[in-house]
């Protein structure tokens, strides 16, 4: 089987990485109709995180997809639709500042800028329709355009076709000439951006009818990367947007700078754009989706697959994928392909695994000797109640509950009663997950909770990139893999951990605030790490937390920081829930990125929550190694964790100031909680 | 280009002749202090320079220019052979200059470069470390340099070749944010490297970026040899197909990176990425190898 081709294929996982023409390779995706682009005459701002397929979304958008010549037949209605796809390109536009040139002139060298791009692509996108499967016009209608009208804005510029193009493209050499050496070189004749696009595009529909009803639509990708005073050009653009020629956006959250124009007018949601969230639009359809996405790529690879590609990249096969046989079908394949375990099936797994089955006992019996008990730890261990008994330890540290009480709840339960075990209390419901990570212990294994198609979709929350990249770590384990099999268990825990490791490392280049973001995510889920160690497991699954009060307020530099994160997707940004005061006022809670959980450690579900004071968050977001270690220290003692509970690959550091400290000749060595 | 090097363990095993003016930058450690105060005793003149990735202005002695009028601010100020101290001088610094000295008609440049014993809290590990939660200093990332940045569009067509050092956060940065894919991308491994075994550390660091990234080619050069460097763009820039360009990213050691300088500067069409990383105090210990290298403008 070509499992390179495959593992190349599943590698891909950023539509930059893929030619600009990524038809073969698009899903449409569910929501696809709701966001109403081919009729829609209001811009669209396209929000997601890292990952989310805000980039592959628009390059499919773009003339360059629309047109494959992959495509064996294109309607010709589909003329109607013409994207141009810019990617702003932050490296070079940021050179435009300063060096004895005034803001007006880099004000109008931006307009150039997307005049000669835009341009060029306008002129690329006739081409595209030209040599595609589209019988629209042909080639040779180009040769007769004629482009003279456009000497208005600059004298120079032939009015044949492929002269056209290559005089914009001379034109972007030397303007880039130019602005690398503004003082020195002669400055050139500026064309006036959206306005020569427009020109350009009424000159087309003028003398090709069966353009006259197309509409252009741009769409600028990384939008957050412009700098503030070229946002307001390209918000001015937004407001100013009308048929033919319509501006939309990608960009992370929290990108908007500016909401300010040029003008005097600010620009105004719903009035002037809509939003839409794609990982908010994906939510529940998420899963289904992502099989999708790893079907077309497995039938790229030329793998039996329950998909047929050209329905998965037709705006006109969403319907029958709503279909319930389709939905069922693909989702039973695809957990064939990557198999999960029921919480029984885990319980029994520690039964079969003596070293597991010796731990499991070994902690009810330190729970049972510091409870000052002479109960048997047999009594709580049966391999008749397995999932019982993996809670059993966790309700026997608890003081509120006498150990004899807990042991005629576990025979109850063993002989068909009522019992507290699933009862009311529902104590394997509520506690299983935290106690089976605990068991599993941070240096052990690989856990099985990690595994399954399923939750690979719950560790992404909505990153398609994160999936596949949990898929294709799983993958590319098997060594003879015959593109049939499932994965096993253990290798797709082990992916799944080397996989959030390898996120958790890719925060530091999340920007400006790379480092920060990732010091900030080590922290927070060593925090969350020492919660999940709690012997009680009284709040299991900590994975969030919300702010509340404290001796100093978060600055506008924290919040700028929260914010960041939320950006770059190392938190969640969500509206507080089950609050325990009523009347505390409206917050947020912070939700650690699920994909970051195996590394840590910890439940990747949003189940109980850390109130966090604003000092801890400080601390947490900037302050001095030795404020971290004491807010660990007294979590740790507050939650009666010892620190031989804790994982040596997380916590090694905080023995580590002898070797940090040879430098400057010190010999004292810190001991974590001495 | 002809660059010859020369390398002693002490800085008296160098064959030298005196310069007529040295241009340093600001020494943080053992080998900077070294370096700087063995180029200022052998030259007539010394020049302190700076670079700012903000404002793009470059600083030699009193004078500020724009980084494009680097030129004017050595014209007047040097004299005879110039001696860039590159143990202490940024990348940038160092591009700018031997540009700036090509353009005056300048034959020749020297070029010192002190190794360190070692450096601070470089270790390879699996478990965390305390540095890794010790905040640093904002990165200012991937920022334009004048005279070296080229516009990139979906119809422009590159190639980029990275030099890699310890930090593969520096690749990841430049394959997130920049215009440029890895499967048009090649890196180069200092190998040899300083001391037996420190390639690994650039391995180890770099190999979860390249594994996920479907690079291009993976070429190597010793880490202490501006030629060598210089050889492999030489190679790659003669290989570009008709309309594609070559982009630079100085990313791995500082040897490597004289030879980039040297390269483009020496050649205007070429582009560079580089990311401006703050270097830190102490980031060093004491002082090992010499390296003088001479090239011909």
């Amino acid at each position: 089987m070509a499992s390179h081709s495959l593992q190349g294929l599943l590698s891909k996982n950023r539509a930059e990485e893929l030619d600009l023409d990524v038809w073969q390779h698009f899903v449409v995706p569910p929501f696809f109709e709701k966001l109403d682009l081919y009729t829609a005459r209001k811009p669209r701002v396209i929000l997601g995180g890292r990952g989310c397929g805000k980039t592959m979304l628009l390059r499919y958008l773009s003339h360059q997809s629309t047109f494959s010549r992959l495509r064996k037949s294109i309607p010709l209605d589909t003329i109607s639709h013409i994207g141009l796809y810019w990617r702003a390109d932050t490296h070079f536009l940021n050179l435009f500042t300063g060096r004895g040139v005034d803001d007006d002139r880099w004000h109008s060298a931006f307009l150039h800028s997307a005049a000669i791009i835009l341009g060029i692509e306008v002129l690329a996108s006739l081409h595209s329709v030209a040599v595609s499967s589209c019988l629209a016009f042909d080639e040779a209608r180009l040769d007769i355009l004629d482009f003279s009208k456009l000497k208005a804005f600059d004298a120079d510029l032939p009015h044949k076709y492929t002269e056209l193009r290559a005089a914009l493209e001379q034109r972007l050499w030397s303007f880039q000439a130019w602005v690398n050496n503004a003082r020195k070189l002669p400055e050139p004749t500026f064309l006036a951006g959206e306005v020569f696009v427009a020109a350009l595009i009424r000159e087309i529909q003028s003398q090709i009818p069966e353009l006259q009803q197309a509409n252009y639509f741009v769409y600028i990708d990384e939008y957050e990367n412009l700098k503030e005073w070229q946002q307001r050009i390209v918000n001015t653009w937004l407001k100013h947007s009308q048929i033919p020629l319509i501006f939309n956006l990608a960009m992370k959250r929290n990108s908007m700078r500016t909401q300010q124009t040029t003008g005097p007018e600010s620009l105004t949601n719903i009035h002037d754009f809509r939003i839409h969230d794609l990982e908010a639009l994906l939510d529940d359809d998420f899963s289904l989706f992502a099989a999708e996405i790893l079907f077309l790529n497995l039938s790229l690879a030329n793998q039996p697959t329950p998909v047929e590609p050209s329905i998965l990249r037709s705006p006109d096969g969403i319907r029958a994928r709503q279909d319930p046989k389709y939905r069922d079908g693909i989702r039973t394949a695809v957990r064939a392909l990557f198999p999960d375990m029921t919480h029984r099936e885990m319980a029994e797994r520690v039964f079969s695994d003596a070293p597991l089955t010796l731990k499991l006992r070994q902690r009810v019996r330190q729970a049972l000797s510091q409870r000052g008990s002479q109960l048997n730890a047999d009594d709580f261990v049966l391999a008749s109640q397995p999932e019982a008994s993996i809670v059993s330890p966790s309700l026997l540290f608890r003081t509120s509950l006498d150990p004899s009480y807990v042991r005629a709840e576990l025979r109850k339960l063993d002989e068909g009663d009522i019992n507290d075990f699933t009862g009311s209390r529902d104590w394997i419901h509520n506690n299983f997950v935290g106690s089976y990570l605990q068991l599993y212990g941070p240096h052990s294994k690989p856990c099985p909770l990690f595994a399954g198609f399923q939750t690979f979709c719950q560790l992404a929350h909505g990153n398609i990139r994160y999936l596949l990249e949990l898929c294709h770590t799983s993958l590319n384990r098997m060594d003879d893999w015959d593109g049939q099999q499932g994965v096993p268990i253990d290798v797709q825990a082990d992916a799944a951990r080397e996989a959030s490791a390898s996120f958790l490392r890719e925060v530091r280049s999340s920007g400006p605030k790379g480092l920060q973001l990732h010091g900030f995510v080590l922290r927070l889920g060593s925090l969350l790490a020492i919660a999940h160690q709690r012997p009680t497991q009284s709040e299991p699954e900590q994975t969030h937390f919300s702010i509340g009060a404290g001796s100093t307020s978060l600055t506008n530099e924290d919040q700028d920081f929260l914010r960041e994160a939320v950006k770059w997707s190392v938190i969640y940004e969500e509206p507080e829930t089950k609050k325990k005061d009523v009347g505390e006022p409206e917050g947020f809670e912070y939700v650690l990125a699920p994909i970051y959980a195996p590394y840590f450690h910890i439940s990747y579900r949003k189940k109980r929550k850390l109130k966090l004071s604003t000092d801890d968050v400080i601390v947490l977001v900037r302050g001095s190694y030795e404020q971290v270690k004491e807010l660990l220290r007294r979590y740790s003692a507050a939650w009666e964790v010892e620190p031989s509970e804790l994982a040596p690959t997380l916590f090694s550091h905080l023995g580590d100031e002898f070797d940090e400290n040879q430098d400057a000749g010190s010999e004292h060595r810190g001991r974590f909680g001495h | 280009m002809k660059i010859r090097m020369q390398e002693a363990s002490t800085a008296a095993g160098l064959d030298i002749s005196r310069w007529g003016t040295c241009i340093h930058g600001v020494a943080l450690d053992d080998r900077g202090n070294a370096a700087v105060t063995f180029a200022s005793a052998n030259s007539a003149r010394s020049l302190a320079a700076s670079y700012s990735s903000e404002s793009f202005q470059l600083t030699v002695g009193s004078v500020s220019v724009d980084a494009e009028q680097a030129a004017d601010a050595l014209n007047g100020q040097i004299n005879g052979v110039t001696l860039l101290e590159t143990t202490t001088l940024g990348f940038v610094e160092i591009y700018l200059c031997v540009k700036a000295l090509r353009c005056m008609g300048a034959v020749d440049v020297a070029l010192l470069y002190v190794e360190p014993r070692d450096y601070s809290g470089l270790r390879r590990s699996h478990l965390l470390h305390r540095r890794e939660f010790d905040l640093s200093d904002e990165v200012p990332g991937f920022r334009p340099i004048p005279g070296a940045t080229l516009v990139t569009t979906s119809h422009t067509s590159q190639r980029a070749v990275f030099f890699l050092g310890y930090e593969d956060r520096r690749l990841e940065s430049a394959f997130e944010g920049q215009h440029v894919t890895p499967s048009d991308s090649s890196v180069v491994f200092g190998v040899p490297a300083f001391s037996p075994g420190w390639e690994m550390n650039s391995f180890a660091n770099n190999i979860r970026v390249l594994k996920g990234s479907n690079i291009g080619t993976i070429a190597f050069c010793g880490a202490e040899s501006p030629a060598a460097a210089y050889d492999v763009l030489a190679e790659v820039y003669d290989s570009l197909a008709p309309g594609e360009r070559l982009i630079i990213g100085p990313i791995g050691t500082k040897p490597n990176g004289v030879g980039v300088a040297l390269f483009a500067g020496t050649h205007p069409d070429v582009g560079i990425l580089y990311d401006h990383p703050k270097r830190s105090v102490k980031r060093s210990k004491a002082v090992s190898g010499w390296h003088l290298y001479t090239a011909e403008l």
